[in-house]
């Protein structure tokens, strides 16, 4: 087991230093400007000197070298000072990764700033999501083919089949333009104080909660009904029924167990997700969590942002898998690494 | 049956661990940590307001930008709204109100020829500053602020976007802590953009001393919350989401700003926007709403607040290429030369240009496209009022069969019967080109099909704005490059004088070429590539007369000169789009100047 996580975070290295230089040149290739959005009447050449301030011109290797250094070394460094209080070496003089479009503010301090909303946000509705479908998905899959089953399968197959871009825009229509009850502009700023402002806070979460935990929710129980009606019709169950064992220890102890193997590997794997934002329900929600930064630096061509971020995903993308593989070791001891 | 009773009684611990579920999830939330700050405060109801506003006395304001701050440093901006939020904090010696007429700000007057603040030859103008100004900190404002200011713009390192401002000025000197003198290169008869308007607002020097030059983009702390004159200064500041004022305590006026906090908030975009502040009333002023006519005046007729239009000189045109774009040509593709001019193979026929602009129907574009975002104009020069020429008005009725005669009697004829006019072998076809934006795409479609009607044929194309506008020189799809036969966009005059806008039809300045080619890499104004002796000798007349009433003749003569050679087909005067709550008092939207520059004065209408 050790060698295998050994060897795996090896290649996990060799991959994220791929991703990163993949992203690098692919923003590099893709056209774009991060002065286009200044008004038609600022000169050209003004332009131009903007662009050298920011460095878009230096040359591919240089630009992509010196962000290895910052987001390896500088920003880990900064990251150490901040949360132990430790000055290591020249802490003013190193050069962070800074954004383009709010000049000069570190991208990792933009982040650290959007994380909390994405988190409750994104992480709330993927708790609640899985909270509810995998109960919901163990009860289809033991009731197949019942009242409750095919109930469940219709609104799963619309939950799946909706996209957050459409239910999101008929939610603020039903309940924010029409009802009146939920604000349609997130608070960024509302610090939870009281009982007050956590009402507030609960409202304004409400409608991006349920619109993204309705989507993920209809994945998530597909696959545990699926992977119940297969161990359902497994012969343990039948050895275990013909022992005389209660239904619901058979259901319990057997069933279900065995199902959410397969279950927590999605799970797990879904985590990084979670980090990464929902672009569009951000967008549309105004939430200003990752997915939203995402989405506005790209259009803006703020390309230290985009690059940081992506790079953060590919990095939680990689432990996660590495997690959900050992997860499946530990909890399936048919599997093992060696 | 126990099989039945077992069935009920998974179902119902099924039912109740999904309930606790939810509930415990329901309830989880509350983690949000509590790091410190208030809850901001509610809107003050107007029942509880004291009669007369005083300052801070009408509770918290709510301003809505889709396009999310991203940098309260003007000078470092990368849009027009960062210049917008850093009016609340930073201000300029003179402002510019809607109509056009100069006010001072932190200058005591407005200096002129008459009062003696600008020299007699032009070359100078002089600010005295109003006396006792303090900064937010406290500490006095003074010329030496004025004088670095201009120091930090200047330094080529900053990478300055409101360079435009200060072009010409050679020298800022403080005469005394009072008096700040700017020198030009040569007779100004406009001395006011150097620090008037939200271009060019007075930075603190002791706050940004240390951020000169290439330390600029390295100054978080200063561009982020700047030291400023205003009647507010930052509480919290998040980029590209949300900025939050609070009153500047040293503001010089003890009465004002009424507001006690204001808030610039995101949103998804312009049509979220238009919502906030007109149908679920949760913000009270939206910026910049290019939302469907039809569209905002549904939000608007539900009654919670009016929507404004603040024109300055923006026009929505169709530019002609005077080269030929034809791909085949290679590195000679839309290249003009002084010694090869590479004319376009039709649309440099007058009579071709003339026909596409008879044919189009500019009052259907601004009815159903632009509704409060504007109106029909034949004028590339259309504000301020006093240059906008009468001369040119005939385009703003359709005459499609004027065009087809016109066509006809120039030659072109369709000899081949496929449904487009051809002459000598050359076909009227197309490439239409412009910025991805629903308006600008449906602007697209009605042209193309009002050409179609003429017998031109046209392709449609459009380029995400982020390319088009940029000036990647590696890209084939900038505006500079024009691989296309026309395009469209808008552009305006910077300030209330046009004399910089309408160089950019100029063939050459300073002796450099003015046309985008590949020797300055696309990125001259002249992007039309129309070359003309006799605008370039105008313009020389312009740049000499010094009266105002001779200056806008001029003006006027050389929008003239570019209306009736068709160098570009203008479409719509356009205006910003604001909405506003209807218990706000004092808007005044403003198209020359930031449309928060008079929001000390706001306050809550009395009942």
């Amino acid at each position: 087991m050790g060698a295998y996580i050994i060897r795996r975070i090896l290649t996990g290295l060799l991959t994220l230093l791929f991703i990163s230089f993949v992203i690098f040149a692919l923003l590099d290739l893709a056209p774009g400007d991060p002065t286009a959005n200044l008004p038609q009447s600022i000169p050209q050449e003004v332009k131009a000197r903007i662009r050298e301030a920011l460095g878009v011109n230096d040359p591919f290797l240089m630009r992509y070298m010196k962000w290895g250094q910052q987001f390896l070394i500088v920003e880990p460094i900064n990251a150490i000072e901040k949360t132990t209080g430790i000055a290591i070496g020249d802490s003013e003089g190193r050069l962070r990764i800074t954004s383009w479009t709010s000049r000069g503010k570190p991208v990792v301090d933009i982040i650290i700033e959007r994380l909390p909303q994405t988190l409750y946000v994104v992480g709330m509705a993927y708790l609640l999501s899985v909270l509810i479908a995998v109960p919901l998905g163990i009860f289809a899959g033991y009731r197949q083919n019942s009242w409750f089953d095919q109930i469940s399968s219709v609104i799963a197959v619309i939950g799946f089949s909706l996209p957050t871009f459409f239910t999101g825009v008929l939610v603020i229509q039903i309940f924010a333009v029409w009802l009146g009850w939920f604000p349609t502009l997130y608070n960024t700023t509302l610090r939870v104080t009281s009982m007050e402002t956590l009402f507030q806070q609960l409202r304004q979460m409400i409608m991006p909660i349920m619109v993204l935990a309705f989507f993920q929710m209809a994945a998530i129980s597909r696959f545990t009904r699926s992977s119940v009606i297969e161990n359902m019709k497994a012969d343990y169950v039948r050895t275990a029924r013909s022992k005389g064992l209660r239904e619901r220890l058979v259901v319990v102890r057997h069933v279900v167990r065995n199902s959410l193997i397969p279950v927590v590997t999605l799970v797990a794997l879904g985590i990084p997700g979670i980090f990464g934002g929902a672009i569009v329900t951000e967008q549309i929600f105004n939430v200003n969590g990752i997915g939203q930064l995402l989405i506005t630096s790209l259009q803006s061509n703020d390309i230290p942002v985009v690059q940081t971020v992506l790079m953060i995903f590919a990095v939680l993308v990689v432990i996660f898998n590495l997690i959900a593989d050992i997860l499946y070791g530990v909890l399936d001891p048919r599997i093992r690494y060696s | 049956m126990t099989h039945q009773g077992n069935r009920r009684a998974f179902y119902v611990i099924g039912l109740l661990a999904l309930l606790a579920l939810v509930f415990a999830a329901c309830a989880a939330p509350p983690a949000a940590p509590a790091t410190g700050g208030e809850a901001p405060a509610a809107a003050a109801p107007a029942s509880n307001l004291p009669a007369e506003p005083g300052r801070g006395t009408d509770g918290a304001l709510k301003l809505v930008y889709w396009q999310e701050v991203s940098i309260l440093n003007p000078y470092l901006s990368t849009g027009t709204k960062d210049y917008h939020a850093a009016s609340l904090i930073l201000e300029s010696l003179i402002e510019v109100k809607p109509d056009g007429t100069l006010i001072p700000a932190l200058a005591v007057e407005v200096p002129t020829l008459e009062n003696g603040g600008i020299s007699e030859d032009l070359t100078s103008i002089t600010y005295k500053l109003k006396p006792d100004v303090v900064w937010s900190d406290g500490t006095p404002f003074t010329a030496d602020d004025v004088v670095f200011t201009w120091q930090y713009c200047v330094d080529p390192n900053t990478g300055c976007s409101s360079a435009i401002a200060f072009t010409g000025v050679t020298n800022v000197e403080a005469i005394d802590p009072q008096t700040v003198k700017i020198t030009f290169d040569g007779p100004t008869p406009y001395p006011y953009n150097p620090f008037g308007g939200y271009l060019a607002p007075i930075l603190q020097k002791a706050q940004f001393e240390g951020c000169i030059g290439a330390a600029a983009q390295g100054c978080s702390e200063q561009n982020t919350n700047p030291i400023g004159t205003g009647p507010y200064k930052v509480k919290e500041f998040r980029a590209n989401d949300t900025v939050v004022y609070e009153i500047n305590e040293n503001y010089r006026d003890p009465n004002k700003p009424h507001f006690s906090e204001v808030t610039i908030s995101g949103a998804e975009d312009a049509s979220a926007s238009a919502r906030a502040v007109l149908e679920t009333g949760e913000a009270d002023y939206g910026w910049n709403l290019q939302v469907e006519p039809a569209v905002l005046s549904e939000m608007a007729s539900k009654g919670n607040g009016v929507v404004g239009s603040a024109f300055s000189g923006n026009v929505e045109r169709i530019l002609i290429n005077f080269t030929n774009p034809d791909p085949n040509l290679g590195d000679k593709r839309s290249v003009w030369s002084p010694d090869d001019p590479n004319p376009h193979p039709f649309l440099s026929d007058p009579a071709v240009r003339q026909a596409l602009s008879m044919a189009i129907d500019r009052k259907i574009i601004a009815e159903q496209l632009y509704g409060a975002g504007g109106v029909p104009t034949c004028n590339i020069l259309s504000g301020p009022p006093a240059v906008v020429s009468k001369n040119n008005d005939a385009c703003l009725t359709q005459d499609i069969e004027g065009a087809k005669a016109l066509l006809e009697s120039a030659g072109w004829v369709d000899s081949n019967g496929d449904g487009t006019r051809d002459k000598d072998g050359v076909e009227l076809k197309i490439l239409y080109q412009t910025s991805t934006n629903s308006v600008r795409q449906k602007t697209q479609a009605l042209v193309q099909q009002w050409w179609q009607q003429i017998g031109v044929a046209t392709e449609l194309k459009n380029i995400e704005a982020a390319v088009f506008f940029g000036g990647d020189p590696a890209s084939p799809d900038t505006l500079g490059k024009f691989y296309a036969d026309v395009q469209m966009f808008t552009n305006g005059p910077e300030g209330l004088d046009p004399q910089t806008y309408l160089a950019g039809w100029l063939c050459e300045i300073d002796g450099k070429s003015n046309i985008a080619s590949p020797e300055n890499d696309f990125n001259a104004n002249n992007t039309e590539r129309w070359c003309s002796p006799e605008y370039d000798a105008k313009f020389a007349e312009l740049k000499a007369a010094t009266d105002p009433a001779e200056r806008a003749a001029i003006a006027i003569e050389l929008n003239d000169m570019l209306a009736q050679n068709y160098v570009n087909l203008p479409l719509i005067f356009r205006a910003s789009v604001s909405a506003y709550a209807n218990d706000l008092a004092n808007i005044d939207v403003n198209g020359w100047d930031s449309e928060e520059w008079n929001i000390e004065e706001w306050h809550r209408i009395r009942q």
